[in-house]
């Protein structure tokens, strides 16, 4: 039978099987159990006043740490296999010329990003985003950095040490939280809860949030810097 | 150090314009994060410095905006009446002009405001030639496609920039 | 007027995504799957949800794309 024949038949199928699903959707009138919830106690439990933030890092604090412990392996994996030895390197390789625009504008705009990606950590408990945010926008900084500058190195150790100790703090927070509160791992209530919309409110999360955003943000960039790097090989 | 500063300056100002508010607490964290970000990304930047913040330079910084903004909604009628005609009237085509302007930050904003008006593209720019992509090449010679595309710009970027 | 947007830009997500696929040209198509990550983030801002939006626009369409055009070029590299 024909290729193409069977894609369609099987694309034919997928939609005699979904149509049913999309006929009988109704949308739900009111929110489930667990949805309630976070939305009538979010704010006073946690005194953050972004209830999405609020669900990733207090409620479900341990599912980000998976994230992140997924995001390192990814990280560690992708060094392991793609750095570039001294003795194979190729220093300052010949690259392309970068045109005049996208270097004078990477020197502006740089600083902006990472400026940008700053607020979303430090109001990641007030307005829409968080560390995972920031992090991948301060990465995006790193991206600009290297299309304007191919040969531009990174500093390994300073990322590394940033990395580990962010790292290394957001396990703490949440096992301080174990060990002297009653609210379990990564508990919110290691300091005052504050009045929720302030800066410095929702205990610990405008903490764990920038520890996040750091960690994210740098094992990133060191990812980026790898590739790059990689294209140094002989 | 002077571009540090400079920096760290504008840096603080879009702080306050995400933030938009004055409360010390943000303020203190937007101005360490400012003042780490202006020396560890900022190595050798030049460009903020090349802005001229003179009277008449912010009074032409003003007028550029409107011209600009005339030139964005003549070349998309233009660019909209190519499309739509049938025949297709175009001849495309790279052009070399020349700018006077020395400054990054301006030469730059040059760039830019050619790509963003519809027709025009700058490919790049090597010393004090634009490589331009024109939908529809007027004239070929070097003077003649200055005239066209770059004087209306840099007439105020002159002033503006230096 | 928001489902008529919601559904341009989802035409517009499913033809990247057809012409990432069926392009000979490897660049091309990695400029087209970065175009689906754009635009589903502007769908994610559209259906109230701006965090996931602001993730997919800097991960979907800046970094992937990014990662996508060295491994490319290491690719070409080694195979000379």
């Amino acid at each position: 039978m024909d290729k193409k024949f069977m894609v369609a038949l099987l694309v034919a199928a997928m939609a005699v099987i979904l149509f049913p699903l999309f006929q009988s959707f109704e949308g739900g009138t009111q929110l489930s159990e667990l949805g309630q919830y976070y939305t009538q106690n979010g704010v006073s439990d946690t005194g953050a006043t972004n209830l999405v933030a609020s669900v990733v890092v207090t409620y479900r604090g341990l599912d980000t740490l998976g994230e992140v412990t997924i995001l390192f392996l990814a990280a560690s994996i992708i060094s392991f296999f793609l750095s570039v030895s001294k003795d194979d390197r190729i220093e300052n390789r010949t690259v392309m010329s970068v045109t005049e625009i996208l270097s004078t504008a990477s020197q502006t705009l740089v600083p902006i990003i990472v400026l940008v990606g700053a607020y979303i950590l430090v109001n990641g408990h007030l307005t829409p985003g968080g560390g995972f945010q920031g992090g991948a926008i301060i990465a995006s900084g790193t991206l600009l950095m290297f299309l304007a500058n191919p040969n531009h190195k990174l500093n390994h150790t300073i990322i590394h040490v940033i990395e580990s100790t962010s790292g290394i703090a957001f396990v703490a927070i949440g096992v301080i939280g174990v060990l002297m509160m009653d609210g379990g791992f990564l508990s919110n209530k290691l300091f005052d809860l504050g009045t929720p919309g302030e800066v410095i409110s929702a205990g610990a999360m405008p903490l764990i949030n920038i520890f996040l955003g750091l960690k994210v943000g740098t094992e990133l960039s060191n990812v980026l810097g790898i590739f790059v790097e990689s294209q140094n090989e002989k | 150090m002077k571009n540090n500063a400079l920096m760290f300056l504008t840096l603080m100002s879009v702080w306050v314009l995400l933030n938009a508010s004055l409360d010390p607490t943000l303020l203190a964290i937007g101005a360490g994060v400012s003042l780490l970000i202006s020396f560890a990304f900022c190595s050798k930047c030049d460009v903020i410095s090349g802005i001229n913040l003179s009277p008449k330079a912010i009074a032409y910084s003003f007028m550029f905006v409107f011209v600009f903004i005339g030139e964005l909604i003549k070349a998309n009628i233009s660019i909209s009446k190519r499309v739509l005609a049938p025949s297709l009237p175009i001849n495309p085509g790279i052009v070399q002009v020349k700018t006077k302007l020395k400054s990054k930050v301006g030469r730059m904003v040059l760039a830019n405001a050619i790509t963003l008006t519809p027709g025009t593209f700058t490919l790049d720019i090597k010393g004090e030639d634009l490589f331009i992509h024109w939908v529809d090449v007027k004239s070929t010679d070097v003077d003649g496609a200055t005239k066209e595309i770059v004087s209306t710009f840099e007439k105020y970027l002159e002033v503006m920039y230096g | 007027m928001l489902t008529v947007l919601a559904a341009i830009l989802g035409i517009a997500a499913v033809v990247g995504a057809y012409y990432a696929i069926h392009n000979e040209k490897l660049t091309a198509a990695i400029i087209a799957s970065g175009i689906v990550g754009m635009v589903s983030s502007i769908l994610f801002l559209l259906l109230a949800a701006p965090d996931v939006a602001m993730t997919e626009a800097s991960i979907g369409s800046a970094l992937t794309t990014a990662i996508f055009f060295f491994t490319l070029n290491k690719i070409r590299q080694t195979n000379g």
